[in-house]
């Protein structure tokens, strides 16, 4: 941080104002008759942290059952967005509604047998096996005193075969591959019977078989998603809508035509590419041009 | 060949060492400035008379009331080194298992001229009476004290001659439940009373012991040397185990600790009622 | 799976019973199976005045020395022992999932450490014996936790943070502990010393209600939170997404942990290793899931200590050893093997 730069510091102390501002007025809530179908339904939410303005005036809407998928480069703060949405965060001002009501006013519980959520790198040295992972889904909907019943282990096996992991049951977590190990929390998050499906990330790591085969799954799963992704054309593969951030606020949002062209391509993530029409699905094709852009000029 | 001489030359070195040590010792005749790490040396100085030659002591040198007036050194857990040093002593008079096992080491190293007092027994007393005595140019007076003492001691060790051994358990410590192991001053004060110590075959010298092992052993009686403090909870452990012996007929006996772990003529008196409450039992 | 757990649970209780026998016989003084049958089923002895049933007169063959050896100073020693065995491996076992780190240990976040100066400042400063040592060891066990978490302030949600202010409370607290021994006089600093390193020696029947009470709380907690625990394992994040309060079940636990910790040490003094190495030893045989895992603690801890508290008076004749000795030496032992057998997989 430099003190002598200006423009900046500038910068910097007006997020500082900004976000003591926002956090001490009052957010009335939000009067959106048409939410009432919506899982979730934000209203200018601001989170600050450290007096860090991270995400600024968010306003958008993700319908019941819709495919949404979150992009932008590194630091746009998708991350940030997504543990607003799931609850880890709590927002600085603004109105975050989950299926009409206040976030506020679920429960940690109620949010978790709602919401499931898939993060980036599972646990590295976790050696529980892999029935007891899947099993910790049942977690939110169990009382606490509660033995596993005959329902339990049938949801438990149901979800480990729809994962394809059957023969891997007994093994040890940390023994399995990283695909392997996607697709296990994929199958705790179904067991977890939720309405939507968060993703932060979640193939990152995976080579390109497995990046398809995770999102495949979770297709399968027919619930709300909201997935956070770096591969474009994967996004455009499996999202109805896309929402693309960059530094903290919403650049576009609407399905994937209206958000990736090449016009936003070219100032959101500096590169040139060419757009079409994929052969083999619905969606678009997107085709990077690494040679400066000499070849595609309009 | 090269074995043998290696082992020679080592041989030779340590008795020369020894013997230029005590050489050193023997040209003493007339010490005017002593330093006595020890509260029994310094009585003992003060028996012969030779109390007003001490420079220094350590704490806790109590006896007799002229000896609180000498300034202090060290303690068991250290000695200012260079005090001693500095104080330029003729004598030093250093107490092996009382003093830190460091700063005798250092102080051999000084080259100062050492007198080890380790008494074992109260023999031992007269021995050491007889070197100071000699060390200080005193051994007229010394050899009074030795005689009075040995005397005493006599009179002592006949009386309690007759009889059988009194099992006795010597109770140093009650937590964790300590005594004396053999071959220690305490054992040869027993010795002298015609007891015997229960845990004589112990494998150290101050062994902790478990109170079962007093229990099955059952002695007649429970010797309690009390130096300070609470004298109740030291003996109050016995309340429950009647059915030792000791317990049961009444001979747990606290007696004045000073007087029976002090190395100087004065523990006769000590061994006096050692003694008798140990004859109670007989 | 299931068979093997159960074969394994069946040997291990087999040999905790094996255990208990073989605790009461051996130590100073040898006692027989027979005598030891004798005096807990046929004689039955009126503890106040030691007189012995009439009814049972005929069949007691047992020395009235022996019967008191047993009831009044094995009995509850070996109880004691057991207790501290089982309240330190499950206080190690939750302490490592719920911080995620192998290297847990209830002596992490400077508990003994507070005993320990509670214990000495009871018998040094307040000698006069207002306060006994349990009580000071006590008070000052709970001392240092406060302290801890005082310490770490709102960081105390954190995991790191929260070791590393219970390591710098062990710290200090060691600090002022070494302090007052060194002004001591040499029996009381020689008592502090003995006390310190672990002893089952003046354990009666009336110490052993609280430490029971305790860990029988504490292992129903366990117990209850178990699905909680195991997947707080998974992760924090993953933790939250699945509604469970992470930071605040955490906490909790911590506390809990060191309220048995605090009894336990307040009773028998500090008595290391345990913590750290059941709970490995548990793992290793029965894998992750908590509620084996606090089975095989509770069965394994409790005859390891068994052992530990027959080698501390048998090895020496006639002589006892502070038990944190025995277990510290173990514990080194221990790590050694780990260490070679961690290396031999690479």
């Amino acid at each position: 941080m430099d003190f002598f730069d200006f423009p900046t510091s500038s910068v910097f102390a007006s997020q500082k104002i900004f976000c003591w501002v926002k956090r001490l007025s009052i957010s009335r809530p939000s009067v959106n008759n048409r939410c009432s179908t919506a899982a979730f339904a934000a209203d200018k939410i601001c989170w600050c942290v450290d007096e860090k303005l991270i995400l600024d005036s968010l306003t958008f809407e993700i319908k019941s059952q819709e495919f949404v998928g979150l992009i932008g480069p590194n630091g746009a703060g998708k991350s940030s967005l997504l543990r607003c949405l799931y609850g880890l965060n709590k927002i600085t001002s603004g109105t975050l509604n989950f299926n009409g009501k206040n976030s506020d006013s679920y429960s940690r519980r109620e949010m978790a047998q709602k919401i499931a959520v898939l993060v980036q790198e599972p646990p590295t040295h976790f050696d529980m096996n892999v029935s007891d992972v899947v099993a910790m889904g049942l977690i939110p909907h169990q009382p606490l005193l509660a033995f596993s019943t005959e329902e339990d282990k049938v949801s438990v096996e149901n979800a480990i075969n729809m994962v394809e992991l059957k023969d891997k049951q007994n093994s040890a977590f940390n023994t399995l591959s990283g695909g392997e190990k996607q697709r296990v929390m994929v199958a705790r998050a179904i067991v977890q019977k939720p309405q939507v499906l968060i993703l932060d990330e979640p193939t990152n790591h995976l080579d390109i078989q497995h990046q398809i085969e995770i999102l495949q799954l979770v297709k399968q799963m027919n619930v709300t998603v909201v997935l956070s992704i770096h591969d474009l054309n994967i996004a455009a593969a499996f999202c109805d809508r896309l929402i693309l951030m960059n530094k903290g606020s919403i650049v576009a949002d609407g399905n994937c035509e209206e958000v990736l062209t090449r016009k936003n391509l070219k100032n959101i993530f500096q590169i040139e590419a060419e757009i079409d029409q994929h052969p083999y699905h619905s969606g678009q094709r997107i085709t990077y041009d690494l040679t400066g852009g000499k070849e595609n000029e309009i | 060949m090269k074995r043998i001489f290696f082992t020679l030359a080592i041989l030779i070195f340590i008795v020369s060492n020894k013997l230029s040590a005590e050489n050193s010792l023997s040209k003493i005749t007339n010490a005017q400035r002593i330093i006595a790490l020890a509260p029994h040396s310094v009585e003992l100085l003060y028996a012969i008379g030779a109390g007003d030659r001490i420079i220094a002591t350590t704490e806790y040198s109590d006896y007799p009331k002229e000896a609180l007036g000498i300034p202090r050194i060290g303690n068991a857990n250290g000695i200012q080194i260079e005090r001693v040093v500095e104080e330029k002593p003729d004598l030093v008079i250093v107490w092996e298992g009382g003093n830190k096992s460091a700063d005798v080491l250092k102080l051999k190293s000084l080259g100062l001229n050492l007198f080890f007092t380790k008494p074992l027994k109260i023999s031992d007393i007269s021995q050491e009476l007889k070197e100071l005595g000699n060390l200080t140019g005193l051994s007229e007076r010394a050899d009074q004290v030795i005689e009075q003492m040995e005397k005493k001691h006599k009179q002592i060790t006949n009386k309690y001659k007759r009889g059988s051994k009194v099992k006795t358990f010597y109770q140093l410590w009650h937590d964790p439940l300590t005594t004396i192991g053999p071959a220690s001053w305490s054992e040869s004060l027993l010795n002298d009373c015609n007891a015997e110590n229960i845990f004589k075959d112990a494998l150290s010298p101050y062994p902790v012991v478990p109170i079962e092992s007093v229990l099955v052993k059952n002695p007649q009686v429970i010797i309690i040397p009390s130096h300070s403090g609470d004298d109740e909870t030291k003996s109050k452990i016995w309340e429950k185990w009647s059915e030792i012996s000791a317990v049961k007929n009444n001979h747990v006996n606290i007696i004045d600790g000073d007087l029976l772990h002090r190395f100087t003529p004065r523990v006769l008196d000590g061994l006096q009622k050692l003694c008798d409450a140990i004859d109670k039992a007989r | 799976m299931k068979s093997k757990f159960f074969f394994i649970a069946i040997v291990s209780v087999t040999i905790l019973g094996i255990s208990f026998l073989f605790a009461m016989v051996m130590g100073s003084v040898e006692l027989s199976f027979g005598q030891v049958y004798n005096t807990l089923f046929i004689c039955s002895m009126d503890q106040n005045t030691g007189v012995q049933n009439i009814v049972a007169q005929n069949s007691c063959t047992v020395d009235p020395i022996y019967r008191k050896i047993i009831w009044e100073i094995r009995l509850p020693r070996i109880l004691m022992a057991f207790l501290t065995g089982v309240g330190l491996s499950i206080a190690g076992a939750i302490l490592q999932s719920v911080t995620r780190n192998p290297l847990a240990d209830p002596y992490l976040f400077g508990i003994s450490s507070g005993a320990a100066l509670g214990a000495v400042l009871a018998i040094s400063v307040f000698s006069t014996g207002i306060i006994s040592v349990t009580f000071g060891a006590l008070a000052g066990g709970i001392f240092s936790v406060i302290l801890m978490l005082t310490l770490a302030g709102r960081a105390a949600l954190q995991v790191e943070r929260l070791l590393l202010s219970g390591v710098a409370v062990s710290f200090m607290l060691g600090a002022f502990t070494s302090l007052i021994i060194y002004y001591s006089d040499p029996e009381i600093a020689s008592t502090l010393l003995f006390w310190m390193m672990g002893s089952f020696t003046n354990s009666q029947w009336g110490d052993l209600w609280l430490p029971a009470l305790c860990i029988s709380i504490g292992l129903m907690l366990f117990l209850i939170y178990r699905s909680w625990i195991g997947a707080i394992q998974a992760g924090d994040e993953g933790a939250f997404t699945l509604g469970i309060p992470v930071s605040q079940l955490r906490l909790i636990m911590l506390i809990i942990c060191s309220i048995i910790t605090a009894v336990l040490v307040a009773q028998v003094g500090g008595i290391g290793f345990v913590g750290l190495m059941i709970p490995h030893i548990s793992r290793f045989l029965v894998g992750s899931k908590l509620s084996k895992v606090l089975f095989m603690c509770v069965v394994i801890g409790g005859s390891f200590m068994l052992w530990v508290d027959v080698i501390a008076h048998s090895l020496i004749p006639n002589q006892v050893l502070p038990v944190g000795i025995v277990t510290a030496a173990i514990g080194s032992l221990f790590f050694f093997v780990i260490l070679k057998s961690r290396g031999r997989n690479l």
